[in-house]
């Protein structure tokens, strides 16, 4: 036996001292950071865009971390993600358009409790293309979803380019027609 | 037909469609509005051809290090303050962070991973027990130097993993009623095999394993410092 080293010890007693700690195993910084790769996705689906995305993302973060309250569980730091994420979202069209908040359609395609908050968003997209004329539809899934450029979206429907950015618009504009019943 | 006007419209709106698509940020301006659910509807059309769009690793670690940079919450410090004798500093607490941020993850799926501690100047440390010292089915704790461990019996193997919880560096002790190891410090519980009983979001590593040696006449060395 080495008496120096290896001594053997019983704990079957709880140590004394008790120290006063959140009462969550992971920290609400440690759960937001997890989530935000959801605040992304979430956001993404909405603008379309990297560079907003990020921004957007940065601001979330930013603004609800600092606040969350060192006790609060995952459901509640989601929820109160998503809730940033949507104000930040509202701000952002707001200030695009110069319009009032109240103005802009309240944004309700994704359930924040969604295991994927970008799914509800993509069915949403989906159905809204099935309700286009066939040539709007596929000017559209050309475009946005198949990454055709202009001239090729062109090529393909047999049309100038001047006729397709014309024909973009009219099927963007059916689109928001189409999802504002949706 | 088209109208100039709707020429000149689809014009602008086929700029901020095409800025979209590059990634680049959406400029739309109050000259839009009249247009702004179509734009919405593009926006959205853009964003659902990612199935599942992942930060990018560089804005990944940027927002790392801006978390870092002094806009953690106070009670990180408070918290930290509570362990500070252990030696976990805000520091500790980001540079986990940062490292978990600045790995490729995959939401709710990651595993954490353990790693197992192999002192650098490492030696096989008696620990004074024997195989019959142990009973099946309840740890014993022994240092090994800088190494805490519980020594589990399996039959005649024997297996060890480390006394930390690996949440906070608490001490876990053995509550026999429970059959766990258990941090006092969050009240989280470990099974036999090390692994965490909780249904608590992220769940936190697995204790590491520590190396041990059954030695001729039962005699249990583990790999310490």
């Amino acid at each position: 036996m080495n008496g120096e080293l290896g001594q053997p010890e019983r704990f079957d007693r709880r140590p004394g001292e008790v120290v006063e700690l959140p009462d969550h195993l992971a920290s609400p910084v440690e759960i937001a950071l997890e989530e935000l790769d959801f605040v992304y996705a979430y956001i993404f689906a909405r603008v379309g865009n990297r560079a907003d995305s990020e921004d957007l993302t940065q601001q979330v973060a930013l603004k609800a971390i600092p606040r969350l309250r060192s006790g609060a569980g995952p459901s509640a730091i989601r929820s109160y993600l998503f809730a940033t994420a949507r104000s930040a979202l509202a701000t952002f069209w707001s200030a695009r358009f110069g319009l009032p908040l109240e103005e802009l359609r309240e944004d309700v395609w994704v359930d924040s409790r969604q295991e994927e908050p970008t799914r509800e968003s993509v069915e949403r997209v989906d159905r809204i293309l099935g309700k286009l004329p066939a040539n709007y539809r596929k000017l559209l899934e050309l475009r946005f979803l198949r990454g055709y450029s202009l001239k090729e979206v062109a090529a393909e429907l047999g049309t100038t380019l001047g006729g397709v950015k014309v024909m973009q618009l009219r099927a963007l504009r059916a689109a928001a027609r189409v999802g504002s019943d949706d | 037909m088209t109208e100039p006007h709707e020429e000149k419209r689809a014009a602008r709106i086929d700029r901020i469609v095409g800025d979209v698509l590059a990634g680049r940020h959406l400029k739309a301006t109050p000259s839009d509005a009249t247009d702004h659910e179509a734009i919405r509807v593009a926006a959205a059309l853009a964003g659902s051809r990612e199935g599942y769009p992942r930060m990018s690793p560089a804005f990944r670690r940027r927002l790392t290090q801006m978390l870092q940079k002094g806009e953690a919450p106070a009670w990180i410090s408070r918290r930290s303050a509570l362990v500070a004798g252990l030696g976990l500093a805000a520091g500790a607490v980001g540079g986990a962070l940062a490292s978990e941020m600045a790995a490729p993850v995959s939401p709710r799926t990651r595993a954490r991973e353990t790693v197992e501690p192999l002192p650098a100047l490492g030696r096989w440390v008696d620990t004074g027990l024997t195989l019959a010292d142990l009973e099946a089915g309840v740890p014993r704790r022994v240092t090994a130097g800088a190494i805490g461990a519980f020594l589990v019996r399996h039959g005649d193997q024997v297996s060890a993993m480390s006394a930390i919880c690996t949440h906070l560096p608490c001490e876990l002790v053995w509550m026999a009623d429970r059959s766990v190891l258990n941090c006092p410090c969050h009240n989280l519980a470990f099974t036999l095999d090390g692994q965490p009983l909780s249904d608590r979001y992220p769940p936190p590593p697995t204790l590491p394993k520590v190396r041990v040696r059954v030695l001729a006449g039962g005699r249990l060395e583990v790999l310490g410092t």
